[in-house]
């Protein structure tokens, strides 16, 4: 992408996110329709999910399925215990660099 | 009893912004790593402040997401944003200011401020605008760092962002195990909607907030 194109993306992923932010506090005294509600709930998950198959292929260089693999479940298992996200990124970063050091493919 | 009168901090800020500390110096080390210019990382955690859509953003445009797709991933994403804000603002009455402040609102913002008493505009900025110069901080000293790494820690962080989309899902299913569908149906659209190219992900996220919806309808009738 060429930097102009960057730029109109931050402005238009940021406006977006600002009127997502500034409306429901503008209007937040209104009654939400509890179906829309119980949609919008789901869709950080959905987008995680959807996320994870189409970023899967392109975290570490190509050939790494086996570390890529490895490193992933090593962060949904430290994700188990309640606490933040801080530790199960850091040990991914560890497994991934650890694998591409021995070159487990 | 006094409301309790802090200097320019609320110490509830303290450990958002500790904890937000790391995770965006990963972004602007990922931003480098994806071969993304530094001062986009910079601007994007400047003016969108939102942690999960901006690893997103990185992913979507390295991997080569058409634009409108890329943006409305993104909006997608922060969607959940509205329900914070509705839940939180429906507590307090700021009047015309109300709609601003909103704009200073995240998930870990919002949970602090929606615990104890309902806060004023002076105490809310308090709480939210250590963790916002964090955010930014962090992501320019990422960048910085960035270009200095050798090669091979540079790639090794581009697990990051899957890292942390793994986390924030393990997190999500163990507080409601309905996010579990949603979270398969959103992996099962996208990977269905593989050849609409970026797409997808839309599709990915309809899907699975639809099926959020007939699963929480679902437990409804069976309570």
């Amino acid at each position: 992408m060429r930097p102009f194109d960057l730029v109109l993306f931050v402005l238009a992923a940021a406006l977006g996110t600002a009127l997502i932010r500034y409306l429901p506090a503008r209007y937040a005294h209104r009654a939400a329709d509890p179906r829309l509600q119980r949609l919008l709930q789901g869709v950080p998950a959905a987008a995680l999910g959807a996320l994870l198959v189409t970023s899967f292929n392109s975290a570490l260089p190509p050939h790494y399925l086996v570390t890529t693999v490895l490193a992933l479940a090593l962060a949904a298992l430290l994700s188990w215990r309640p606490g933040g996200v801080l530790w199960p990124v850091v040990g991914a970063v560890a497994v991934a660099a650890a694998g591409l050091w021995l070159h487990l493919g | 009893m006094d409301k309790p009168r802090y200097g320019f901090v609320d110490p509830r800020a303290w450990p958002i912004a500790v904890g937000y500390l790391p995770v965006a110096f990963a972004f602007g080390l990922s931003a480098v790593a994806v071969h993304l210019p530094g001062w986009f990382a910079a601007l994007l955690s400047l003016m969108v402040y939102a942690g999960a859509s901006q690893f997103a953003a990185l992913h979507l445009l390295a991997s080569g997401t058409p634009f409108l797709a890329a943006v409305v991933a993104i909006w997608l994403i922060n969607l959940r944003m509205a329900l914070e804000g509705l839940a939180f603002f429906r507590r307090v009455d700021w009047g015309r200011r109300q709609p601003h402040l909103g704009l200073l609102l995240t998930d870990e913002t919002f949970v602090a401020a929606s615990l104890g008493d309902a806060l004023e505009p002076r105490g809310y900025l308090k709480l939210v605008w250590l963790p916002y110069v964090t955010w930014v901080g962090g992501s320019l000293l990422g960048v910085l760092a960035g270009s200095l790494l050798p090669t091979l820690l540079r790639h090794a962080f581009g697990i990051a962002i899957d890292a942390l989309f793994v986390s924030l899902l393990v997190h999500a299913v163990r507080s409601d195990a309905r996010t579990a569908w949603a979270a398969g149906a959103g992996a099962a659209g996208a990977f269905l909607g593989a050849p609409l190219g970026g797409w997808s992900l839309v599709v990915g996220m309809a899907c699975g907030a639809i099926v959020y919806l007939l699963a929480t309808m679902r437990s409804a009738r069976s309570a």
